[in-house]
């Protein structure tokens, strides 16, 4: 009986192959997105507000300009945008596809509101969120008096928009980070003088403003991302001398090791169960990963060039990781699959371009950049361009040296 | 009458040989029904993935942004490759002063001291004015073109990321292939709205001897009409298909070429 049925899958898989043509699939691969025409109209009214309305959502939209370009006549533009005036309020009525959304704001209203509504209108047109709504957090040095470096926290909107200063330390804030739901912020500050000089970490809880310290290790506690459950924050420890990375319970203050070599092993960022960190295992600062759920586990390496590698970041869909590099002198940013394959390079010629970190929406990169006027001049500023390394626009300008930005999630 | 029992045994024989006979032909029967009952169905095609190879050598940091090698492969327009005219006097280039000092066996000491004596010229460089817009000029952009990029090495591969054994094979017909989607993909796009919906649809390609696409057959459908009309629309406007060899023109008009949208 068994023969019998062994012979006859033989058989049958014989007829089958006598009569099939063999046909070569060629993979096209993902399609460019359409770049969509819109225009977008005042109905009969001089009110400076709704002038100010407008330019805000042409400056979004030009965030996005590989997907949605304004286009001066109505009649050949996929969307159409028009604004007007009832009493004290304002509509925003847009017509996409035979699709009608009216969007009802203030008078009185804020930037964040338009960026609602811009965030609103391109979900309309691509199902997905836009980084209309998400802030960037930084760190400054204008407040420095004299040979005193001071750097605070800032927070900003996307567009470099609404700066407010978050920590008055009068210290040196560095690496700081958002929580999954942007309700926290971690950094480190520099505290103490001489010997008893140390980096703790902190978070910063935006709505109720109130500090938290977390971890105050002697030596380093800095370099502190939040897992993606925002239960932990995954930092970099100098406990036993070497710069390793560990992670801790924000409430519980449990310490796992994740990373144990000889060699220094820094700036994590985690996407998923993965982790990307920075070691000095070759010899050279090179980009590895592993898993984040144990010891050294799955350690692998991704980057094999670069002189000195920095600052490796996942994007949001855990395909690519940014990172710095140093190259003919000074920094220039790269992009990795995660995998190790296809290594780019995003920036040239735009001064030295360090501490990169994707948007939410992981089409756009945040990133310093400094320019060297003279031997006792150099000015860092911050800037966002697109994950092809199309520069859009300079975020801070005339605000001290900014640096190390984080977009929120 | 009674039988032998000789008789009877061949009798049983023969019956049993009918028996088994019978029952041979209703498993083949039934065999052949089910397979062709298969392969009426949209199965009567065994497919291949044909997927573009290249091998990276990663030896150093890209040299070129990403916007600097896009703009470099738009310009690449197989140009004519440049000959050297040999019939013009071409200057030696051979240096007969450098076999001289060889031939002297100067000493380490004297060489040193030689070059302390040397004067060295200063060289006047003309100011090179650079054009607005793209960082490289078009001669540049021909010539880089034809260069293996430091760092972005890229070799058209035997050894391979992509996965199939096909392409392995690195057969005429496979490269004709797999050189189909940088042709299309040109063309292949969509409204934003269709973007990251895990649409797919196979579409088969007929194309003839002079490179034109003279018949198409949808293998796979998306369940999405204007899905399907862009993967074709990618298709039809693609208006020059290369040329195929001769050996494999009759595989190629025949349709054995599916085109993946987006797999």
């Amino acid at each position: 009986m068994h023969k019998i049925f062994i012979f006859s899958n033989l058989l049958l898989l014989f007829s089958i192959s006598l009569n099939a043509t063999e046909l070569k699939i060629v993979p096209v691969g993902e399609a460019q997105a359409d770049t969509l025409k819109y225009s977008i109209s005042i109905l009969k009214d001089n009110n400076a507000s709704l002038k100010t309305i407008k330019n805000i959502l042409v400056n979004d939209f030009s965030f996005y300009r590989s997907i949605i370009e304004r286009n001066q006549s109505s009649s050949k533009s996929d969307l159409l945008i028009n604004i007007k005036r009832e009493n004290k309020f304002v509509f925003i009525e847009t017509t996409f596809n035979e699709k009608k959304i009216t969007n009802k704001v203030n008078l009185k209203f804020n930037r964040k509101d338009i960026h609602k509504v811009a965030d609103n209108i391109y979900n309309l047109i691509t199902n997905k969120k836009s980084i209309f709504n998400s802030s960037i957090i930084f760190v400054s040095d204008r407040t420095s008096k004299k040979r005193k470096i001071v750097k605070e926290l800032y927070i900003m909107d996307f567009d470099g928009f609404n700066k407010k200063r978050l920590t008055f330390f009068n210290k040196t804030v560095v690496s700081p980070a958002f929580s999954p739901d942007n309700k926290l912020i971690s950094f480190s500050l520099i505290e103490g003088y001489g010997k008893s000089k140390n980096i703790n970490l902190y978070t910063l809880n935006l709505q109720n403003k109130k500090f938290k310290k977390i971890s105050t290790y002697k030596g380093m506690n800095s370099g502190a991302i939040f897992s993606p459950d925002g239960k932990e924050l995954v930092l970099t420890l100098s406990i036993n001398g070497n710069a390793e990375i560990y992670k801790i319970n924000i409430k519980s203050k449990k310490l796992i090791r994740l990373t144990k070599n000889y060699a220094p092993d820094v700036d994590p960022s985690v996407f998923g169960n993965k982790l990307t960190f920075l070691s000095g295992r070759p010899g050279k600062p090179m980009i590895y990963v592993s898993d984040f759920d144990g010891l050294e586990k799955n350690v692998k390496r991704i980057s094999y060039v670069g002189k000195f590698n920095a600052t490796p970041r996942f994007s949001p869909s855990g395909e690519t990781i940014v990172f710095s590099s140093w190259l003919d002198n000074r920094f220039d940013l790269f992009r990795i699959n995660s995998n190790g394959t296809g290594l780019s390079r995003l920036t040239k010629d735009f001064g030295s371009n360090e501490d990169p970190n994707y948007t939410n929406d992981g089409q756009f990169i945040v990133f310093s950049s400094q320019k060297v006027y003279s031997r006792s001049k150099a000015v860092t500023n911050l800037y966002i361009m697109d994950n092809e390394g199309q520069i859009i626009s300079k975020l801070t300008n005339n605000y001290g040296n900014c640096q190390s930005s984080r977009a929120s999630n | 009458m009674t039988m032998t029992r000789n008789q009877s045994f061949s009798i049983a024989s023969i019956l049993s040989f009918l028996v088994s006979l019978l029952l041979h032909v209703i498993l083949f029967s039934s065999f052949f029904l089910i397979s062709k009952l298969l392969l009426t169905s949209q199965k009567k095609f065994l497919y291949t993935y044909v997927e573009k190879s290249v091998k990276v050598d990663m030896v150093a940091m890209p040299e070129f942004t990403i916007s600097e090698l896009k703009n470099i492969q738009q310009g690449d327009n197989f140009e004519e490759e440049t000959t050297i005219d040999t019939s013009k006097n071409i200057d030696p280039v051979i240096d007969k002063d450098a076999f001289n000092v060889e031939k002297k066996k100067i000493s380490f000491k004297d060489l040193l001291k030689n070059l302390s004596k040397k004067n060295v010229k200063s060289r006047k460089y003309k100011k090179v004015k650079r054009k607005n817009g793209s960082s490289l000029s078009s001669g540049n952009k021909k010539i880089l073109s034809k260069l293996i990029f430091s760092g972005n090495k890229i070799q058209q591969g035997n050894s391979a990321y992509g996965n199939s054994e096909a392409s392995k094979e690195n057969s005429i017909f496979n490269k004709y292939a797999s050189g189909l989607p940088d042709l299309v993909k040109v063309n292949w796009t969509l409204p934003t709205y269709l973007l990251n919906k895990k649409l797919k649809c196979r579409i088969r390609i007929f194309i003839n001897s002079n490179g034109r696409l003279i018949n198409y057959q949808f293998l796979e459908k998306s369940g999405n009409n204007e899905f399907d009309n862009r993967a074709l629309l990618a298709l039809k406007k693609t208006k020059e298909y290369p040329i195929p060899n001769k050996s494999i023109s009759q595989k190629v008009s025949s349709g054995e070429i599916v085109m993946g949208f987006p797999l």
